[in-house]
């Protein structure tokens, strides 16, 4: 049972949370390829370690919050809002 | 018929009565069931799994492998209960379980005879997999019941389980798990730094092993009982015996199942922990002899509990055979108490000077170098067959000792379960000869027994550090324990004997009825795994997880492979270590408590008119409202009809409801949707569909335009929350730009749809102040009025096809609202209608809902391309552009008439081109939904089909294999009623 810690409301249980996405992928331009749009809707790394992800506090304050989650130990090092970046940069995996 | 109760033990003095298979039998207050059963001479319990072998108690706790009964009957029995484990109460209903017509007496204990005579026949390892194969047909006309009846155990009651069941959901700085003298020491210093402790044990009394000490050996039981009183008198500390903890998860979380002795049958508790201190102990391990399964073979330290704590000595005639020191001390005390004691059997060679002394000076003979090859007798044990066991390990020439109980041990097995949980596996250590974990996880100690510490003093040291480190951690000083008068050596000086090298039904996994010869088989077809090897022979897989046969399984299969136990490894632990009851994790949420209930604000009114109602999300929404001794079919066709002649009104308060707010409103739903949102003037509304990111259509509904910067979004009932999402992720993720608040105000308003001819007459009856007239209020247009000071917010739209509007009132005010319709709707016979009805209406207007719009279907496929804007981007635009998205062969919507009027469509059928259709014929489509449309007076049909638009007209079958049910179909246009929309406009 994870606890989240929201920058808004405080310590809640995970279960107040949804999971949305990879926080790492980046919106393409709206004239992109097709290719790019491509691997931006489907191709994701499957990370064994430090992992940047967005989670909703959908039955709470329903902000979307960044989130590093260690997805080997399930251990959140770093949460903030979708514009923060974490403190330092998890190491790199693909 | 050789277990009594000898005295009082810890027990009080009350007696209560029970009854077990129908008898009524005298126990004490604090007796278990086992100690009950035994104190009246009761040895065979049940019979086993495989082959119906009489069996008893084995043990004294959680690890008992023979005595499983059924607590209980009808619906609140409770199947598969240990017998040790429960306490008996008053009028309690105990009963044996996988016997007939008896436990004593069974008539399928045959099995053990055809497991004994035929090698490799059913029941020995792998029987599942490789008996019964052949022929296919007559496995489930014979073998499956047949099996299904002869093995098993106790019998899950088929009624509702009428029982309640609670769930606590709790915090502390530190959870304890186990209440041995090292959980209770660590509380005992923890609970002096004020912190809040939580301690569990799965027995209803705290004192783990210390509890098989007598009561009289006061300085232990003294120590026991005043840190007991300790801990009850600090604020800090909860104190949970009775609750097992099954499981350590994510975050330190822990599960626990804690049996009530109240209205409450079981409590599950998820303790959220800061540190936890795994004090689970060490149980005692079987020795493997043949027979060894027989009712009278127990774990010497069960026996020592029984005859100390319960006062039940559970035999006249005691032998103990062991390859340590540790079960010693149970001879002693039957000696001590006057109760025979006719052997020790030792494997070692030279057991320590000190033991060979107390046992001659208590005229114990002690046979060294010894095994008991067998345990004989017919239903109980009444002798064993000793054996020398020479240096080469053959047995030589065996004599009889006589005896009704044989106490035996292997050694001890630290519970490592609950340190493994979380991925952690245990490793072996060589000189504990049992697996371990050596490698804590954060904000975890393992000491004490777990931690294969068994001295006492030592223990306690282990606890106390665990609990002054824990509490440090969090700030805080755990104070020091003052230890008991006594200490318990530790000392086993094991030599391991995994296995009595002789012949005989040798039982590893007694619950389970695996032996030896299983294992030995397994090494044999080839299973090298221990994962395998246990799935196979079904090893550790009963209720009690294999506590006592893991460890001799796992040296038995590196004997098999000539290898050392540490290379063979261990399977891992997962939770629940114990059984656990579904009721406790259930809770209060059964029945109509599984789900919350939405109601919308007209509920009551529904309910009160008898409607009928259906389960659509967490709402109930009224289907139908049948008039006396209607069906369901004629109630909607009825409903249909009187929205296309006169007027009806429906609750449609479920759609999802946002309003969109901001500068950049506008610009923002052009991105959402499709379609354009900028250009639609104040006051209009408009349909629009929105896309996920990969081009499938996501939802659709109607927006309307409330002022420049303002928009009132209506979403489908079952997308509301899915779509709120989208667009506060879009917002706060893809665009922090825009200028844009979303917020969902589903609640805030009820909703009604007025449909039908008289509709606008009806509505302008109602609220005279609001103009109603094609000019004020055209087809889309937005209007807002009040009534009697409430808001109304109307919108000219139709789903049915017909004139409608819809009346968004708020929430509160809504039932008044729609009491005022109907009261003045009656000069135009206004009447309700369901959601049946609506599904009849918008089928016949082929408009299209979640049935068609199941997430996989792309603009094209529903005939709704030319929806899309060229003029902007919008979401889903660029993968819609893909191949797959394009393909010309994609089946598209269309509309479908049975052939004869009659004659039903079935919603999910597949079209094909032959009445006959075969697996593997060529599929064309298939049906989405289906109704009888009153208009057409006929079944009528929405369904995907290749090339549909070029295809009306033609004839097809919907087949629907499963029922064998095939309709004659023609291929229509979707839209069967009123194509033009004229009815809608006028």
């Amino acid at each position: 049972m994870l606890r989240i810690k929201c920058p808004y409301c405080g310590t809640r249980e995970h279960t107040e949370f949804t999971y949305g996405e990879d926080a790492k992928r980046i919106l393409p331009d709206t004239d992109a390829s097709l290719d790019v749009w491509n691997t931006y809707v489907f191709a994701r790394h499957n990370v064994a370690g430090e992992h940047l992800e967005y989670w909703q506090h959908t039955l709470g304050c329903r902000a979307w919050l960044k989130v590093q989650r260690n997805t080997l130990t399930h251990t959140i090092s770093w949460i903030g809002l979708p514009q923060d970046t974490p403190p330092q940069p998890e190491e790199e995996c693909s | 018929m050789s277990g009594f109760r000898h005295h009082r033990g810890r027990l009080a003095e009350d007696e209560i009565g029970f009854s077990y298979n129908g008898r009524i039998l005298p126990a004490r207050v604090g007796d278990t069931v086992a100690s009950a059963l035994l104190a009246n001479g009761i040895e065979v319990i049940g019979r086993s799994f495989k082959y119906h072998r009489p069996r008893g108690v084995t043990s004294c706790g959680a690890e008992e492998t023979g005595a499983l009964v059924t607590i209980g009957s009808g619906a609140a029995a409770e199947p598969n209960v240990r017998a040790t484990m429960q306490l008996v109460t008053a009028g309690m209903q105990v009963s044996s379980q996988n016997c007939w017509p008896s436990a004593q007496f069974d008539l399928l204990a045959i099995n053990n005879l055809v497991g004994s005579i035929l090698p490799g026949s059913p029941f020995a390892a792998g029987f599942y997999y490789k008996t019964f194969m052949w022929p296919a047909r007559l496995w489930y006309q014979f073998y499956e019941p047949s099996i299904r009846r002869a093995a098993g155990m106790g019998k899950v009651p088929t009624q509702a389980d009428g029982d309640v069941y609670d769930r606590v959901n709790s915090f502390c700085d530190l959870a304890i798990v186990g209440g041995g003298a090292a959980g209770l020491s660590a509380a005992l210093s923890a609970s002096q730094s004020g912190l809040r402790v939580v301690l569990m044990d799965e027995h209803a009394s705290l004192g783990g092993q210390l509890l098989n000490a007598p009561a009289q050996q006061t300085a232990l039981d003294q120590w026991r009982l005043d840190t007991i009183a300790a801990l009850s008198a600090a604020d800090n500390v909860i104190l949970l015996p009775n609750t097992i903890c099954w499981g350590r998860f994510d975050g330190n979380t822990l599960a626990a199942h804690e049996m009530v002795d109240s209205k409450v049958r079981h409590n599950y508790h998820k303790i959220h922990a800061k540190k936890i201190i795994i004090a689970s102990g060490a149980i005692e391990r079987p020795l493997v002899f043949a027979n060894n399964d027989k009712p009278g073979v127990m774990l010497a330290s069960g026996v020592r509990k029984l005859l100390n704590h319960y006062g039940v000595a559970a035999g006249k005639k005691l032998l103990v055979f062991t390859n340590n020191d540790s079960a010693y001390q149970t001879a002693f005390d039957y000696h001590e108490q006057g109760i025979q004691v006719s052997a020790v059997i030792d494997s070692r060679q030279q057991p320590s000077e000190q033991l060979l002394t107390a046992c001659a000076e208590r005229g114990i003979p002690v046979h060294r170098q010894s095994v008991v090859i067998k345990a004989k007798g017919w239903h109980g044990v009444r002798s064993v067959l000793v054996a020398h066991l020479g240096a080469d390990g053959v047995v030589g020439p065996s004599n009889s000792v006589a005896c009704d109980l044989v106490a035996h041990s292997g050694g001890w097995t630290p519970q490592v379960q609950m340190a493994s949980h979380g991925g952690r596996p245990p490793v072996y250590n060589q000189q504990l000869t049992a697996f371990v974990v050596d490698q804590q996880a954060a904000d975890t100690w393992s000491v004490g027994g777990a931690q294969g510490e068994l001295g006492l003093y030592a223990a306690i040291d282990q606890a106390v550090a665990a609990a002054q480190a824990a509490c440090q951690q969090l700030n805080s000083h755990g104070g020091d324990v003052v230890k008991p008068t006594q200490d318990c050596s530790g000392e086993l000086n094991i030599e391991p004997l995994w296995r009595v090298p002789a012949k005989g039904k040798q039982f590893i996994d007694i619950q389970h009825d695996v032996t030896s010869a299983d294992i030995r088989q397994s090494h044999i077809e080839g299973f090298v795994s221990v994962e395998h090897m246990k799935r196979y022979t079904t090893l550790g897989m009963a209720n009690d997880q294999g506590r006592t046969a893991n460890v001799n399984a796992l040296a038995l299969m590196a004997q098999c492979q000539g290898q050392s136990i540490e290379a063979t490894g261990t399977t891992r632990f997962r939770p629940p270590i114990a059984p656990v009851s579904l009721g406790g994790i259930g809770g209060r949420e059964v029945g109509q408590h599984v789900r919350p209930l939405r109601r919308t604000p007209m509920q009551d009114w529904h309910e009160r008119q008898g409607a009928v109602f259906v389960e659509t999300g967490l709402f109930r929404r009224a289907q139908y409202y049948p008039l006396t001794s209607e069906t369901i079919d004629e109630a909607y066709v009825r409903e249909a009809a009187h929205v296309r002649t006169k007027v009806a009104i429906c609750d449609v308060s479920s759609l999802g409801k946002i309003e969109v707010v901001g500068p950049d409103a506008a610009e923002f739903l052009d991105r959402i949707y499709i379609n354009m949102f900028s250009t639609l003037p104040i006051n209009k509304a408009r349909y629009g569909i929105m896309l996920r990111e990969d081009g499938h259509i996501f939802d659709d509904g109607t927006t309307s335009r409330l002022a420049d910067d303002r928009y009132f979004m209506t979403t489908t009932t079952a997308q509301a929350g899915p779509v709120l999402s989208h667009l506060e992720r879009c917002l706060e993720i893809d665009w922090p730009e825009l200028r844009v608040r979303v917020s969902s105000v589903s609640e805030r308003w009820a909703a009604m749809a007025v449909a039908g001819p008289q509709s606008r007459a009806t509505l302008q009856m109602a609220f005279p102040d609001i103009d109603f007239s094609n000019q004020a209020l055209p087809f889309m247009g937005v209007v807002h009025g009040e009534f009697q000071g409430t808001q109304l917010r109307i919108l000219r739209i139709s789903f049915s096809g017909e004139m409608a509007y819809e009346v968004y009132t708020e929430a509160h005010y809504g039932e008044q609202v729609w009491q005022h319709i109907m009261a003045v709707g009656q000069t135009h016979e206004i009447i309700a209608y369901g959601l049946e009805a609506m599904g009849a209406l918008r089928i016949e207007k082929g408009h299209v809902t979640g049935a068609e719009l199941d997430g996989r279907t792309t603009l094209a496929d529903v005939n709704m391309q030319g929806m899309a804007s060229k003029k902007k981007w919008f979401v889903g635009q660029n993968l819609l552009q893909r191949q797959g998205m394009q393909d010309a062969n994609r089946p598209c919507l269309v509309g479908l008439q049975a052939v004869d009027p009659q004659q039903a469509i079935m919603a999910g059928s597949i079209l094909v081109t032959a009445a006959n259709a075969t697996v593997g014929c060529d599929k064309q489509g298939w049906v989405s939904s289906m109704t009888y449309s009153p208009a057409l007076n006929s079944y009528i049909a929405l369904g995907f089909l290749r090339d549909g638009h070029q295809r009306y007209g033609e004839k097809l079958y919907a087949s629907y294999p499963l029922q064998g049910i095939n309709v004659a179909v023609e291929v229509v246009s979707q839209h069967f009623y009123d194509p033009d929309n004229k009815r809608v406009k006028g």
